[in-house]
């Protein structure tokens, strides 16, 4: 019996445990009716600061194995602009795409909830740079230059790693935001043993994803955010309250989604010039690992 | 009947309590009516000076008051940027007795100046009234007069709550708003925030009345509202970094420095809540020839601060002069080139004066 073989677009998904709602997640994408499928890596613990490490040069470890475990890099080489004979040949056998593979990265959540909430508990406010509906409450406030030091110092590396990743080829990564935090106060007591008025917490997050738009968009990437849809009057809508963390697995599909129709919007960025190089050659009948001759030779 | 300076005991005499005593052992205090304890709240306020005493109390274990607290989790750079903890409140320098007064009168009620805030040409605002209390000044608007609020009422709580406020008294040469009168710490537009302008800023030198009515203004409106509240005064010994009177900047000081004394002699006459440390004649007596003092004759050497903190916790505190002057190795000893190793302390009049020096040099 014949079976159709359909190709599914892949979409790895990498980070913190905002990844997991995504685990085993295949749709149809909604303009061409084609397979998406999620390919995702939890890597317990991760943050934005910890991400890429720009004195050494080193990112996270997971991370790397991650892409090296999915084939998107071997031998230290984004594979899909490899010119080596071996990588054009496994990529020929698993028709894999030769275009840049569709990432987004989550991390953020970890680096608000941890040393940046610190600074606010149940004790300060503070007033963003931009407008927002969420209530500044009558309370000691910390200078908005102090919170911003506090992110600048989470999201330095992180962004210098996504420059990197730009450099070595990977055009088409995306970065998930910081999704909107859980209403429950007391969720937020038990996992940090401290009181943080929601308006404050979300306010954070929104601060947050404000510095990280504008930064990922400084190295030509994308933040997928659907905070207008996962949002009420600014603050989580109850059901996209899973366990007081996490988005369910419809929230993820939202941003998801999200990725899809922008990189359907942005088809310049797969332009893979050294992969047209290799197959132009192999229409002409030529070896396309050997150089072409010299007219000087 | 026999002269009564027969009667006087030997502090009276300035051969036997000046004359005949070493340097480390100048001491212009009689026993202070005032003590306080580590359990006390302690706030100040004042000049640059004023915070080697909040500096002070710290070190030694004091209850240093401070209504109005760094978040947690700032580095101490952090929190010295902000200007956080450097006073009792975020106020900054409060070099005169009227820029005391008007503060306390925002802070209950009574004054709201019309000329506060100045926006630079990156949108950044400033507080004129504080202008480094943010360094690159506040993010909006918004911000600046939400943190203004709540500066205000921590300013309130701090005289509600505290025992004992020192004020140390900088300066009665000032910068004022021609629209209200509000007075500025530095002069708009020199060395900090702010675009001077001659139709909006008048310079004003206080009279000893003035200086002395504003003092006492002042003194009222913190004894209303905290009754129990104890007074201590002092003057800062630092001369005047720049005079804007068409005389010598010596003259100046001496004019500025006397003033002051007298208006902080008058409140102790005046009122059993207010007391009076001899910072000025610590540092600045004859005897000294200008010992504690750097070779800029303006900076006070690390050895005359200790000398004179270890006088003052000598009679405000059961501690005993001649052992924390021990412990902590102070007297006057060779004049320092620098006053180097201390903490950097924070004051908008020096960086008025060196933001001057540089536009001289351009």
């Amino acid at each position: 019996m014949d079976t159709e073989l359909e190709t599914v677009l892949p979409v790895y998904i990498v980070g913190d445990s905002h990844s997991l709602p995504y685990r085993n997640m295949v749709f149809r994408e909604r303009w061409t009716g084609a397979w998406v499928m999620a390919r995702t890596k939890y890597i317990p613990g991760a943050t934005a600061r910890e991400f890429y490490n720009p004195a050494t040069g080193e990112f996270h470890p997971d991370f790397i194995a991650f892409l090296e475990y999915e084939g998107l890099v071997r031998n230290g080489r984004a594979t899909h602009l490899s010119m080596d004979e071996v990588d054009f040949s496994i990529a020929k056998a698993v028709g894999q795409a030769v275009r840049p593979p569709l990432i987004m990265i989550t991390v953020g959540e970890i680096d608000v909830r941890g040393p940046i909430l610190q600074l606010l508990k149940d004790s300060h406010d503070f007033v963003p740079p931009f407008a927002t509906t969420l209530p500044l409450l009558d309370k000691p406030l910390v200078p908005w230059d102090i919170i911003d030091e506090a992110i600048e110092a989470r999201l330095g590396p992180f962004i210098a790693g996504l420059d990197q990743l730009v450099q070595a080829g990977f055009k088409r990564v995306y970065v998930q935001s910081v999704v909107p935090p859980t209403r429950q106060e007391a969720r937020i007591r038990e996992l940090q043993k401290y009181d943080c008025p929601v308006s404050v917490r979300t306010k954070l997050v929104q601060a947050f994803n404000w510095k990280l738009a504008q930064k990922v968009r400084s190295v030509n990437l994308f933040m997928i955010d659907r905070w207008s849809d996962l949002t009420e009057g600014d603050l989580l809508r109850p059901e996209f309250d899973f366990d007081g963390v996490h988005l369910p697995p419809k929230g993820a599909r939202l941003l998801l989604e999200t990725l899809i129709d922008h990189a359907i919007d942005s088809r310049g960025l797969v332009a893979n010039h050294p992969r047209y190089e290799l197959y132009y050659r192999m229409a002409c009948g030529l070896d396309p690992f050997q150089p072409a001759k010299s007219n000087a030779a | 009947m026999s002269c009564p300076y027969t009667t006087l005991p030997a502090s009276s005499f300035w051969r036997q309590a000046v004359a005949e005593r070493s340097t480390s052992e100048l001491d212009p205090h009689l026993t202070a009516r005032l003590r306080f304890g580590p359990d006390q709240r302690i706030a100040s306020a004042g000049s640059c000076f004023a915070q080697h005493i909040s500096r002070a109390l710290k070190a030694r274990g004091y209850n240093y008051y401070v209504t109005e607290t760094a978040p947690g989790y700032l580095s101490p750079e952090q929190e010295e940027r902000f200007g956080y903890g450097i006073f009792s409140a975020r106020y900054g320098n409060i070099y005169s007795t009227l820029q005391l007064l008007q503060l306390l009168q925002r802070a209950f009620g009574g004054f709201q100046p019309a000329d506060q805030f100045w926006t630079d040409p990156d949108g950044r605002v400033f507080d004129l009234l504080r202008p480094r209390i943010t360094p690159k000044g506040f993010v909006s608007m918004i911000e600046a007069e939400a943190d203004l609020k709540q500066h205000l009422r921590a300013v309130r709580k701090l005289i509600e709550t505290a025992d004992v406020f020192i004020f140390t008294l900088g300066l009665t040469e000032s910068w004022v708003s021609k629209l209200d009168g509000t007075v500025y710490p530095t002069c708009p537009g020199c060395g900090s925030a702010g675009d001077y302008d001659d139709a909006r800023y008048a310079f004003h030198n206080l009279s000893v009345t003035e200086t002395t009515g504003y003092l006492a203004e002042a003194i009222n409106l913190m004894s209303a509202a905290n009754p129990r509240l104890q007074i201590i005064l002092t003057v800062s010994p630092v001369p005047l970094a720049a005079t804007m009177e068409s005389r010598h900047v010596m003259q100046a000081t001496t004019y500025s420095k006397s003033v002051l004394r007298v208006a902080a002699e008058e409140m102790v006459r005046r009122y059993d809540n207010v007391h009076y440390f001899a910072s000025y004649e610590i540092i600045t007596n004859a005897r000294n020839a200008g010992a504690y003092f750097a070779d800029d004759a303006r900076s006070v050497t690390p050895e005359g601060v200790a000398r004179a903190m270890n006088l003052f916790f000598a009679h405000f505190t059961a501690e005993s002069a001649g052992a924390t002057a021990r412990s902590t190795g102070d007297g006057a000893g060779q004049r320092s080139a620098a006053p180097p190793a201390e903490p950097q302390i924070v004051c908008d009049e020096d960086e008025f004066y060196r933001a001057l020096a540089a536009s001289r040099k351009s």
